[in-house]
């Protein structure tokens, strides 16, 4: 009797040290890292808040969904010290006058479904379009991307009618799935992915041949390969990356005007210059373009 | 020989037998001999048995025959085990090798193992986190879920029929897509402790529902399985149902259902890595993103070895702890 009584109370403790234990928010989601901004080297004028209301006082909270090399380069969001978005968001920081960003792992087709919440704006290579618009709220365009063909070294996929042909996976909700469903039309039904990791373990794997997905991330990949997988074709979509705010957020112009200004002044540049290009191992612009 | 004749019967020899045939000695030699690609050492004993089993069978000595045959026997069927077991983990280390180490570059990279370290420990304190408190919880919501299912009576005809409902609907739904609806679905209710839920505690509340149903259903077939005199003569001592319920039955029941309550307790640790799919960085999630950057999947076999490391010492404790229970129950009579 004893024992069963000693062995509920120490279960009790247990259960009440994890349970309180918990209350900073839950570890459902990264915290942000202890230096403020990485190895980011900040351009823009500290500002001033205005009236800007924050998800959490003192920090930008930037939601994004992991791995991202080039926008987010870490495994972690504790850990990751730089990257084109990373840095992107360092700045707004800056212009707001805060010192803290912190960073937030959503699962992406939750964020694009207007299904995440408590965060001041999501930096996560997402493609404005008009049906994302009716549930989420868009940034002004802060970077424009094609989508990208990656394959494994020794593949071709020059024209059209190879494109038809090939196995291909894609990763769900995005325009890269769109594209190929309704323009290239391939033969055999594509396999659908929940995130990066995935679909890019398959196509090394050879589960499938080809991956369609915004040419600068599938750059990203193609570096992280080491040259075992390569980007050989990309499809001329126009689209261009905009910010995600909760719909409704009252701090949509303030935050659009400041990253207006980085389109404006060439920080966007800078920063494509330092964390992108080194990925792309050349032009993406040198990539031949295939016609569907 | 004689015979003795009969009245008109034929004569026939009955009082002696044709001379016996050699008894039939298995001697295991041609067995043996085919042993020796299975394991050499302890093939070459089975072999020098059988040859002196067939010399003692040429000899007639059909006793000793048997003693070497049977030797014979135990080392052939021992070279066997031995052999299959070398052979099938040479076969595995083989292919860890083959390929120009493709198996080990892949999966068995330490380097990676041992960076990706920190974070994967991280993310595996959330699952151990995860499955500690959904266990507690589990464990009592499924006895409350089982007494339920199991009251007498017409009056408890509805409570009964929910239950079941409830049971059967949580069996049936795959514990992801609980997960997924109702970390997501939830909060979009707007009803007002939900909407703000902490992702942890509505995972938690998710597993708790999924498990609950089975491990009901294994209260129940504990329950059930203690022999209905028992409360049947506590009923006659004048106990209470609630009371026969608390003090004889469910004791005795919860005893002997403890293997299949660690058996779900395990595919519960396991089960916590869905998670991943709401976007919590728990330790498969976080594997999965340094695989992606590094282009290699040995964190997953480090969070495959926690894995392991925390089950493997559980079900070896438990294991002790039923027995030494056992033993208590029995000597009580």
């Amino acid at each position: 009797m004893r024992k069963i009584a000693t062995g509920l109370l120490a279960f009790g403790l247990v259960f009440t040290a994890v349970a309180c234990g918990d209350d900073s928010g839950g570890s459902a989601s990264g915290t942000g890292g202890g230096g403020s901004f990485g190895d980011c080297t900040v351009t823009a004028t500290k500002g001033t808040l205005g009236d800007v209301k924050l998800a959490h006082d003192g920090e930008l909270t930037v939601a994004t969904n992991l791995p991202a090399p080039g926008f987010w380069n870490g495994d972690d969001p504790d850990s990751v010290k730089s990257g084109y978005e990373y840095c992107m968001a360092a700045d707004i920081a800056t212009a707001l006058g805060l010192d803290k960003v912190k960073v937030v792992q959503v699962s992406f087709d939750a964020l694009v479904a207007g299904q995440t919440s408590d965060f001041d704006i999501a930096l996560s290579q997402v493609t404005i379009t008009d049906e994302r618009k009716k549930v989420v709220d868009f940034s002004v365009p802060y970077f424009s991307s094609d989508q990208g063909v990656l394959v494994n070294k020794g593949t071709t996929i020059s024209n059209i009618d190879e494109a038809k042909k090939a196995k291909w996976g894609v990763q769900a909700s995005t325009t890269g799935q769109q594209y190929l469903t309704d323009v290239v039309k391939p033969d055999s039904e594509p396999s659908v992915y929940q995130d990066t990791p995935s679909m890019f373990a398959a196509l090394t794997a050879k589960q499938i041949d080809a991956v369609m997905l915004d040419t600068s991330i599938v750059l990203g990949q193609a570096a992280q390969s080491n040259g075992a997988q390569v980007v050989v074709a990309q499809f001329k979509t126009g689209e261009e990356y905009g910010g995600i705010y909760q719909k409704g957020s009252p701090n949509e112009d303030a935050i659009n005007k400041i990253i207006q200004g980085f389109a404006d002044d060439g920080t966007l540049k800078a920063l494509s210059g330092e964390y992108l290009v080194p990925q792309f191992h050349g032009d993406p612009n040198s990539i031949p373009y295939i016609t569907p | 020989m004689t015979s003795v004749p009969t009245t008109g019967i034929t004569e026939t020899s009955t009082t002696t037998t044709p001379p016996r045939a050699a008894p039939h000695v298995r001697t295991y030699l041609a067995p043996s001999i085919v042993s020796l690609i299975f394991f050499f050492p302890t093939a070459i004993p089975a072999i020098v048995s059988a040859v002196k089993a067939r010399r003692y069978v040429r000899e007639e000595n059909t006793r000793q025959a048997r003693i070497h045959g049977d030797a014979a026997r135990q080392w052939f069927w021992m070279t066997i085990g031995i052999g299959l077991t070398v052979w099938f983990c040479l076969f595995a280390v083989m292919t860890i090798f083959l390929n120009d180490k493709a198996v080990q570059r892949v999966f068995l990279n330490w380097g990676v193992i041992s960076d990706s370290f920190p974070g994967i420990r991280k993310g595996f304190w959330l699952n151990v986190k995860l499955f500690m408190v959904a266990e507690v919880l589990v464990l009592i919501w499924s006895l409350f879920v089982a007494i339920m299912r199991g009251l007498p009576g017409k009056a408890a005809a509805p409570i009964r029929f929910l239950v079941i409902a409830y049971i059967d609907l949580f069996r049936a739904l795959p514990a992801v897509i609980v997960i997924y609806m109702i970390v997501f679905g939830l909060p979009l209710t707007g009803l007002p402790i939900v909407e703000n839920a902490p992702v942890f505690w509505l995972a938690v509340l998710a597993l708790t529902l999924v498990y609950g149903a089975y491990v009901a259903e294994v209260y129940r077939s504990g329950i059930e399985s203690v022999h209905w005199s028992q409360s049947a003569s506590s009923r006659s001592l004048g106990l209470s149902y609630s009371e026969t319920m608390r003090f004889v039955v469910v004791p005795q029941a919860v005893r002997r259902i403890i293997p299949p309550l660690l058996n779900d307790f395990i595919s519960l640790q396991k089960d916590t890595a869905l998670v991943g799919f709401v976007g919590v960085l728990d330790a498969f999630n976080r594997a999965r993103i340094v695989a992606a950057n590094r282009f290699n999947l040995s964190a997953v076999t480090g969070v495959a070895i926690a894995y392991i490391v925390i089950t493997v010492p559980l079900a070896i404790v438990v294991d002790h702890l039923v027995k030494r229970d056992q033993k208590k129950m029995r000597a009580n009579g």
